[in-house]
């Protein structure tokens, strides 16, 4: 879809206008000068009709991101329900954003929802205000005040706000994303769908084997519909880890995915569910990890399964080795102590390599990275020596009667108050934390700001200590981190990313001082 | 208490709601949590009580308390043990060498 300067400006006058349409506009860019190089329609990359497609983008120019977010209530005929959802643009999933290191982003969100129908005073730490909402860029390194990653905004129907977003120049290159954060409301919004693929260019895009593959975006959700309702309205409906969860890739059910026989396709992946882990499959293809949670790897490793937890991605190398037909599949486990059943993600169809149904002029990859891949000074390894305090932070859950379901989940032994430093630490140090689980069930803790080392799993020392933003803490286990807090002072939070238990209280506040 | 909630507590809290149905003393509750009820535990990973010796239980949970066993799934036993006295930590061992 082209869109021309005239378009645009007029896109603008009617936002000015009429404020209430702007839902109508679709979130297009309505600032940029060049609007054919800063959106690109949802598309195949290979340019086949039953392909899946990547979403579409909006992308950053001359260092300027600039888009319009408006997040609304749209009726989605889903393959195993018809239901109201709250999305970001009342697309499943919402756009992806494609940004470099140094960008300055600004984002209008606007929440178009109706008015809450408790608009009392919450209790913190259940369930509340389901449309209220705010915005968090998920990986990155940028401020958490102000008017930038700050989660500890509010955004109420019918209220705009503007967040101005600055990311440094030293920024990894990788997969980010965008989600409301907005406590409280997060597990019921994001469970809705509501949630888009960032992306960093930078290093890893310019690494040869990288470059010449065809890039797929792959957005894994699973809205969890109230049958008698046709709505995500009810905690009930979406509490328990084995409701019924249809999971949708980039909004298609089941889709089919082509390649071609020795091709390597480049895999960008986010697990944007509510609670699902996914352990995920694809017998028959080799599949390389380069990078995981927008940090790449020192190199490529192939690896037989991929596991992204709620909130987790993955940037994979995927090599077609044969013609035929492969299943994508998140295999049956036991999360904790439930059982999960198998889920077909998607078909993967391997088609010969002189096919003519793809056009020759489309790009194809036939090879893995080898060797190193390039270094970022964000990800420099932590020490023993830099290390300036230990902390051990005890997941838990305790019951407390007038709460929903009669419990708190907590870290160090209380539930969420936004008004407490629960931690606090100087700028410019690095600190090793311990996260000791007390319940049957892993807990998946995404910190904020900057990212983690992964020193040890259950007290075992990892052979290679790659860096996560949100990491999978086993149940009844541990693991070790080591953060550096470079850059940005101030308050920002971590919790854990199964986001009814983050609604219930498994959050805490760290205050970063200059 | 209805059915959800039933269910919710015993996904999450099954020491609390398994402990009204059956003879665990109060000091076990939080252990069946990860071990189970008979020693047999569903989670990957966490050991097997059931069939276990009484002195051996009792001479584990007093090294987690005192802190002679750290790191990993030790942590997490040693935030458990911590408040337990000489008779708890009888009563829990002598429970599940009996089951």
């Amino acid at each position: 879809m082209k869109f021309s300067r005239r378009r645009a400006i007029l896109g603008t006058t009617a936002i000015a206008g009429l404020a209430g349409l702007g839902s109508f506009l679709q979130g297009q860019s309505v600032e940029a000068a060049d609007v054919d190089e800063t959106h690109r329609p949802a598309q195949s990359p290979l340019g086949l009709d039953d392909d899946l497609k990547n979403p579409r983008e909006i992308i950053s120019l001359d260092g300027r991101f600039r888009t319009e977010l408006n997040m609304m209530l749209a009726r989605h005929d889903l393959p195993y329900a018809s239901a109201s959802l709250r999305l970001y643009e009342g697309e499943i999933p919402a756009p992806t954003f494609r940004v470099s290191p140094g960008d300055e982003m600004e984002i209008t969100l606007h929440n178009r929802f109706p008015p809450n129908p408790d608009n009392n005073n919450p209790v913190l730490n259940t369930p509340n205000q389901f449309n209220s909402t705010n915005l968090h860029f998920h990986g990155f390194h940028v401020s958490p005040k102000g008017n930038s990653d700050n989660v500890y905004l509010q955004v109420n129907p019918g209220e705009s706000f503007n967040y101005l977003v600055q990311l440094p120049d030293d920024h990894p290159a990788g997969n980010y994303w965008y989600h409301p954060h907005r406590h409280g409301s997060v597990a019921v919004q994001v469970a809705s769908g509501c949630g888009g693929m960032m992306i960093v260019r930078g290093t890893l895009d310019d690494v040869p084997a990288v470059a010449e593959a065809i890039e797929r975006v792959m957005v894994f959700q699973c809205p969890v519909v109230d049958p008698t309702s046709g709505q995500v309205d009810s905690y009930d409906t979406i509490w328990t880890l084995d409701s019924e969860r249809f999971w949708l890739v980039n909004g298609a059910y089941q889709p089919n995915i082509y390649m071609r026989e020795g091709e390597v396709q480049h895999w960008r992946w986010l697990n944007a569910g509510d609670e699902q882990f996914l352990p995920m499959t694809l017998d028959g293809l080799e599949l390389h990890e380069i990078g995981f949670d927008g940090n790449p790897y020192d190199q490529a490793r192939q690896t037989d399964e991929i596991q992204i937890a709620p909130g987790n991605r993955s940037n994979i190398m995927v090599k077609a080795l044969k013609v035929g037909v492969y299943d994508l599949l998140r295999p049956a486990f036991t999360q904790g102590k439930t059982k999960i059943p198998e889920v077909q993600m998607a078909k993967v169809i391997v088609l010969p390599a002189d096919t003519d149904r793809i056009a020759p002029s489309v790009k194809k990859g036939t090879r893995i990275p080898q060797g190193p891949l390039p270094k970022n000074v964000v990800l420099t390894d932590i020490t023993d020596a830099e290390i300036a305090n230990r902390r051990q932070i005890v997941l838990g859950v305790k019951e407390t009667p007038g709460m929903y379901k009669d419990i708190v989940f907590t870290l160090n032994g209380e539930p969420f108050d936004p008004s407490r430093d629960d931690i606090t630490a100087k700028l410019g140090e690095a600190e090793e934390w311990e996260f000791v689980n007390t319940t049957p069930y892993p807990h998946p803790i995404h910190v904020h700001v900057n990212p983690m080392q992964v020193t040890h799993l259950n007290g075992e020392p990892l052979a290679y200590k790659h860096w996560q933003d949100t990491i999978a803490v086993p149940a009844a286990g541990t693991a070790t981190v080591r953060i550096r807090f470079t850059e940005f002072d101030g308050r920002f939070v971590m919790h854990c990313h199964i986001l009814p238990h983050e609604d219930l209280g498994m959050m805490l506040n760290v205050n970063i001082e200059a | 208490m209805s059915i959800l909630k039933l269910s919710a507590v015993f996904w999450l809290l099954p020491f609390a709601a398994q402990a009204q149905n059956s003879n665990i003393p109060p000091q076990a509750t939080n252990c069946v949590s990860c071990h189970s009820s008979d020693g047999n535990p569903l989670v990957a990973g966490v050991p097997i009580l059931s069939g276990q010796r009484a002195l051996y239980l009792e001479s584990a949970l007093r090294s987690y308390r005192e802190g002679r066993r750290t790191g990993g799934s030790a942590d997490v036993m040693q935030t458990y043990t911590k408040d337990l006295t000489d008779e708890d930590i009888k009563e829990i061992a002598a429970w599940f060498a009996a089951n």
